[in-house]
């Protein structure tokens, strides 16, 4: 195949891959990664791709509807018990610091009495 | 919402900020739960998709890395909801298009950002019957276009260009909309 011919069949294909409509699992699709590829080095097909993703946040954003307010009540209630693994994760950092100090201070004055 | 208050909103949630989350889920609630409700088409199980995925922002802002926040969220809820549609388990996926793609699409940002939702509605209801009906397909109904020429029992090459005409359409409803 020409790469004239890869052109027209990856470029026809690009709109579909950016609704989503190319496989129902884009990770395994080899169009899609083909697709991307491509992409990289063709100004055309970018220009394809970026149409297509504005007309597909129109059709997404169609359906936009107001969810029942209990839910962002029970979303609330349950964030306020679930610690963020990011928080988390650096308190115990400072712990593990605090501890490392203490070990070494507590070290020190041993040695230093002996 | 633009693209650097979504930013330092996810900046807070990052420190735990509750009215931050909330103020995010005030701007994006619908989008995700209206997706999620036209795929799933059950109310119950809508709220269930829009919930495992912002708790999952809430406990890993980090998974949006940039682009379009409306744009990256309504694909996690799509996905997601595609993934109860086919009875597996809900999970927050990567969004599918590189990143580089994703700063091609500024454009994207005007339509969660700064486009009165009617208009979008309206823009959507009025594309030629057979060309909304090939993207709905594909989009809510999570259907390749393979399997949508199958189902319209239409060749593959109408499907194509009727999927690209639509698309075109709205490309251009918006330009006009935003000439107002």
């Amino acid at each position: 195949m020409s790469e004239a011919e890869r052109h027209g069949e990856l470029h026809d294909l690009a709109v579909l891959y950016t609704l989503g409509a190319l496989e129902t699992n884009l990770a395994d699709c080899a169009e899609a990664r083909a697709i991307e590829a491509h992409l990289h080095e063709c100004e055309e097909c970018r220009a394809e791709v970026a149409f297509a993703q504005v007309g597909t946040a129109m059709v997404a954003r169609s359906a936009a509807e107001a969810p029942p307010a209990e839910l962002k009540q029970r979303l609330l209630a349950a964030v306020a018990r679930i610690p963020q693994r990011r928080k988390r994760g650096s308190a115990a950092r400072w712990i593990a610091l605090a501890v490392a100090v203490a070990a070494l201070l507590a070290l020190m004055a041993l040695l230093l009495r002996v | 919402m633009s693209r650097s208050i979504d930013e330092g909103l996810l900046e807070r949630i990052a420190s735990g900020d509750a009215a931050a989350f909330s103020a995010l889920y005030d701007h994006y609630g619908d989008l995700v739960y209206g997706v999620a409700h036209r795929i799933l088409r059950s109310p119950e199980q809508a709220q269930d998709v829009t919930q495992s995925i912002f708790l999952k922002l809430w406990s890993r802002p980090g998974l949006f890395s940039g682009g379009s926040f409306g744009a990256w969220i309504a694909r996690v809820a799509r996905n997601a909801s595609l993934d109860v549609l086919r009875s597996s388990a809900v999970r927050m996926r990567e969004p599918e298009i590189p990143q580089t793609l994703a700063a091609l699409g500024d454009l994207e940002e005007t339509v969660f950002a700064d486009l009165d939702r009617d208009v979008v509605v309206r823009a959507v209801a009025s594309l030629p019957e057979s060309e909304r009906v090939a993207i709905e397909q594909a989009y809510f109904g999570g259907l390749t276009y393979r399997e949508v020429a199958e189902r319209l029992d239409t060749p593959l090459g109408t499907i194509k260009t009727r999927i690209r005409a639509g698309l075109q359409r709205l490309r251009s409803a918006l330009n006009e909309a935003v000439r107002g």
